[in-house]
């Protein structure tokens, strides 16, 4: 009568059969084997690891350390520095009052008139600090940084 | 873990089902363990922890050595003359299973061609999955599926000759 077999009782039948198929290596060979393999494994070298989590976090709050250390001094000179241009060509275009309601009108949010005083603030959004537009015609100097 | 105790488990747990997977080449014994030893050598050059499946890539190198080895052989050794860098000792190249111990079905299962009996193993007794099947052979995962069913379905077609 013909054998036959569905799949899962050929891989059980097969697996059995596998089983003893072949001789098992000799162990103590192996065993030499792997002795002489490690023995070929180069020795570490303490080097620095990046994945390290304690170095990430060692390393992480001394540069947060040095960021907050650095930031003031950025916001205080580097940002404001780099506006002066454009705070400039503002206070030149505060001729007249006209000129101040469409400043206004374009900055909108970030603008209040102060219009007992002729001054003009905004802030700017990359920076908290207010600057302050005097748009009387004889102010010399009208950029105030607060 | 350190690099060497790394290849230390992955001696200890891959070197003997390795050994007899690379015994289906039926090189010497010596040869069978020289190819064990030079697959973990080349382990050493691997970065720890970059291997998704250890198993399948020993088997891959070691596979791609048998078959280097098996070609070197042939080109080296005379055809008139015997092969004596085979093992053809009853036991060694068919294991320990003797001609009256075989069931109907070992013996239907060693008249698959070679790739079929390859893939039965590397699924059945090696427990590689089909992804991992597919690395070692260079095949996509979706024709190692297929194969496997065309050789199961093979084995049966043989077993039902064999024994109507």
């Amino acid at each position: 009568m013909a054998m036959s077999y569905n799949d899962k009782e050929l891989d059980r039948e097969l697996k059995e059969a596998f089983a003893n198929e072949f001789a098992d290596p000799s162990t103590s060979r192996l065993d030499n084997m792997r002795r002489k393999i490690l023995a070929d494994v180069p020795e570490e070298k303490p080097g620095f690891a990046w994945f390290n989590l304690k170095n990430i976090i060692a390393y992480g709050a001394v540069s947060v350390f040095l960021f907050m250390m650095i930031l003031p001094s950025v916001m205080d000179n580097g940002v404001t520095d780099s506006t002066s241009d454009t705070q400039l060509q503002f206070s030149n275009m505060l001729e007249n009052e006209e000129q101040l309601d469409l400043m206004v009108a374009v900055l909108g949010d970030f603008a209040e008139e102060d219009t007992n005083s002729n001054l003009l603030g905004y802030s700017s959004l990359t920076n908290s600090n207010w600057l302050i537009f005097d748009t009387t015609e004889d102010s010399s100097d009208n950029l105030y940084d607060l | 873990m350190t690099r060497r105790e790394w290849i230390d488990k992955l001696f200890r747990e891959y070197s003997g089902d390795l050994f007899r997977y690379l015994r289906q080449f039926r090189l010497a014994e010596d040869e069978t363990y020289d190819l064990v030893q030079n697959t973990f050598l080349k382990l050493l050059d691997v970065k720890q922890g970059s291997l998704k499946s250890p198993k399948s890539w020993l088997f891959t190198v070691g596979r791609n050595m048998a078959l280097n080895e098996i070609k070197k052989n042939k080109r080296m050794i005379n055809p008139e003359t015997m092969d004596d860098r085979q093992d053809d000792s009853p036991g060694a190249l068919h294991g320990m299973i003797s001609d009256e111990q075989k069931s109907d079905l070992y013996r239907a299962f060693e008249k698959l061609p070679e790739n079929e009996q390859e893939i039965l193993r590397l699924s059945l007794k090696h427990g590689l999955k089909n992804l991992e099947i597919a690395k070692v052979l260079g095949k996509k995962e979706g024709a190692v599926r297929v194969a496997l069913h065309r050789s199961r379905e093979h084995l049966k077609d043989l077993l039902r000759e064999m024994t109507a």
